[in-house]
């Protein structure tokens, strides 16, 4: 999806915790976070944390100038694991 | 249907290897084995990544954001199927004015309660117009767009839904786009 939508003419980002899923997409651009499933942006509430996230992805587009760049965002999940099915969410876990 | 804009090289043979898998993994997946059914699926490659260069600043973009949370609005839009084996490759149209608290989530494949407590954890609208009003962006996009990430069906998803979502969000103003999966 987010290839289509590059190839109509809008630059574009995604946010991903699984390197190895999006690698194989090759995506345009990605920024890694180190974020639970169902939480890319951080932990709720956390506004400070999700506005740097969303600068730090944004502004890391300035500097790509080929297909497939991707910048590693520094910031860590800080609160309780969010569980799934029992189990804590690992970062990069699908299910 | 909006025609496909990306090399549309690997549909043919991914709808092939997708038909293969199906057979298999549909029991598995009906009973909810989704490791032991994905361990076969027919993960798609690209030959080549498509690319528009950024022309305007960030100060003079308005970003349109699209999340496969299955995110839609009750009363007004119909739910994704979120138990659907096969998945639901639809997607839903939200206008940037919509609150984004009020905004339900149908999809079985992940916990809900962070965003239940704060949307802007999968779909971060509130926190754009926060960058907006620092000069960050310029703006948001009119319209932004959910999908429901559990969808095996990729090659109706590149072909029905994805070319629809790039002209929305074309209309809608986006100057960059953020894709932000759950």
């Amino acid at each position: 999806m987010q290839r289509e939508i590059e190839a109509w003419g809008i630059p574009t980002i995604s946010l991903s915790n699984n390197p190895t899923a999006t690698r194989r997409l090759s995506p345009p651009r990605w920024a890694h976070v180190r974020f639970p499933r169902g939480s890319m942006l951080g932990e709720p509430g956390n506004r400070d944390k999700q506005r740097r996230v969303l600068t730090d992805a944004l502004q890391a587009m300035v500097a790509m100038t080929e297909p497939g760049g991707f910048v590693e965002l520094p910031y860590r999940w800080e609160a309780d694991p969010v569980m799934w099915r029992g189990k804590p969410l690992r970062e990069s876990s699908y299910s | 249907m909006t025609a496909v804009k990306t090399d549309p090289s690997w549909l043919t043979e991914f709808r092939a290897r997708y038909a293969e898998w199906w057979p298999h993994a549909c029991p598995m997946i009906e009973r909810h084995d989704y490791a032991a059914a994905f361990k076969t699926y027919p993960w798609p490659t690209f030959a080549t990544t498509p690319w528009t260069p950024l022309v305007k600043p960030l100060a003079e973009s308005r970003i349109g954001v699209v999340t496969t949370g299955g995110l839609y609005r009750a009363g007004v839009d119909d739910a994704f199927d979120g138990h659907a084996p096969a998945g639901d490759w639809s997607f839903r149209a939200i206008p940037a004015e919509v609150p984004i608290q009020k905004l339900a989530i149908a999809h079985e494949h992940f916990a809900h309660e962070v965003a239940e407590t704060d949307m802007n954890t999968i779909f971060p609208l509130d926190r754009l117009r926060e960058l907006q009003a620092a000069g960050t962006v310029k703006g948001l996009a009119d319209v932004h767009y959910s999908i429901m990430g559990y969808c095996p069906r990729a090659a109706d998803l590149a072909e029905s839904t994805a070319p629809a979502i790039a002209a929305g969000l074309l209309d809608a103003g986006a100057d960059v786009a953020l894709v932000i999966p759950v």
